[in-house]
């Protein structure tokens, strides 16, 4: 009876392990105070800099704009100050190449294609600079835009 | 508390109420049966989706709109409020165009819970298995310039011939963002590509025209 319960305690932990580490947590860093910037051009001898931060609040959802990508909180969703040595910061890119893998593993050779709305893609937070030591991480939602 | 145009039952944002932006919406509505109809897929009592206008205040310059998935039940489009005083009536009516075929384009894929086969809209299908993150933009430079100079040659009262209204449709679907690249990259659409340089050649003029010669006040 005890082993048998050891058992299913292991797996639960393993399992719980596994399904740990095929999710991803992207952490971006947003620091609003920033010179940093960003190029976009409409047609090929049109380049502009621009900033690479930019955030607005409307009602109870906080927009941050990150070059052209733009994020959602919702006031009351999952939010938290922590050390900044403490968070893995991803870039852009690699919020792009994250996408590109949710996306080969939902695509099927099934004679359907499957589009993935940003939207859908769990797990992006924004970690805000408070100072040097701190960030105030948001769980938002990608929002997903053409131009 | 976003309003109605009277025409139909779509959003506006009060950014946009009342603005240079609203009065060329409400002109191609009055004047474009094409877009009218684009327009009406979204009403809220029968469509999948809403649709909602805004003016956004921090898009680069060089950036006219863009189109959102706001919600699945809920679409925006926002244009350029720092650099649309400046646009002409043509151009901000191409914009409100193509950034309203975006939307239709979100609104079929949302419509059929983003699993699309070759029989809910074979263009679709076809775009994304070739493109990928770019099927939108490939797919409505091949097929949707002609749609685009139909609606502006009607909101433009046929003051120039269609050829003209053709080639300035051409504007944002030439050269886009690279999305299968990620930012700041670039890339020509295929259908550009495709046409002979002389060709390209015209447009390029045409588009420069088209954004800068012309009437920039409606009333």
């Amino acid at each position: 009876m005890v082993a048998k319960y050891a058992i299913r305690i292991i797996l639960v932990l393993v399992i719980g392990r596994i399904t740990e580490s095929s999710s991803q947590s992207i952490y971006l860093e947003f620091d609003h105070s920033s010179d940093e910037k960003c190029y976009t051009s409409s047609t090929p001898n049109e380049k502009e800099l621009y900033s690479k931060f930019s955030k607005k609040e409307k009602g109870d959802i906080q927009f941050f704009r990150i070059c052209m990508e733009e994020f959602t909180y919702i006031q009351g969703d999952y939010c938290d100050v922590k050390k900044r040595n403490n968070v893995k910061f991803s870039s852009i890119a690699d919020l792009y190449a994250y996408e590109d893998k949710v996306l080969a593993k939902k695509a099927k050779n099934d004679g359907v294609i499957h589009i993935i709305f940003r939207s859908e893609i769990d797990s992006i937070f924004i970690a805000e600079r408070i100072d040097d030591e701190s960030v105030k991480v948001y769980k938002v939602s990608w929002v997903h835009k053409i131009e | 508390m976003p309003t109605l145009l009277p025409e139909d039952e779509i959003f506006t944002d009060p950014s946009f109420v009342g603005t240079k932006a609203d009065c060329i919406c409400e002109r191609l509505l009055a004047s474009s049966e094409g877009f009218k109809g684009m327009i009406q897929k979204f009403d809220g009592e029968f469509s999948v989706s809403n649709i909602k206008f805004s003016l956004e205040d921090n898009l680069p310059n060089t950036t006219n709109g863009e189109t959102s998935v706001i919600s699945p039940g809920l679409i925006g489009i926002s244009l350029n409020q720092n650099i649309l005083g400046g646009r002409t009536n043509l151009g901000v009516a191409r914009t409100l165009i193509h950034e309203t075929i975006h939307a239709e384009m979100y609104r079929k894929v949302l419509s059929m819970g983003g699993q699309v086969s070759i029989n809910d809209f074979p263009g679709i299908y076809d775009y994304y298995r070739r493109y990928a993150k770019n099927w939108q933009h490939e797919q409505m430079a091949a097929y949707y310039v002609d749609v685009i100079g139909e609606m502006l040659q009607d909101f433009d009262n046929y003051s120039q011939n269609y050829q003209f209204y053709e080639d300035f449709a051409w504007v944002g679907l030439y050269y886009f963002n690279d999305n299968n690249a990620g930012p700041g990259n670039h890339t020509y659409a295929q259908a550009w590509n495709d046409l002979q340089e002389s060709e390209q050649n015209r447009i390029k003029i045409v588009m420069t025209n088209g954004e800068n010669n012309g009437s920039k006040i409606c009333n």
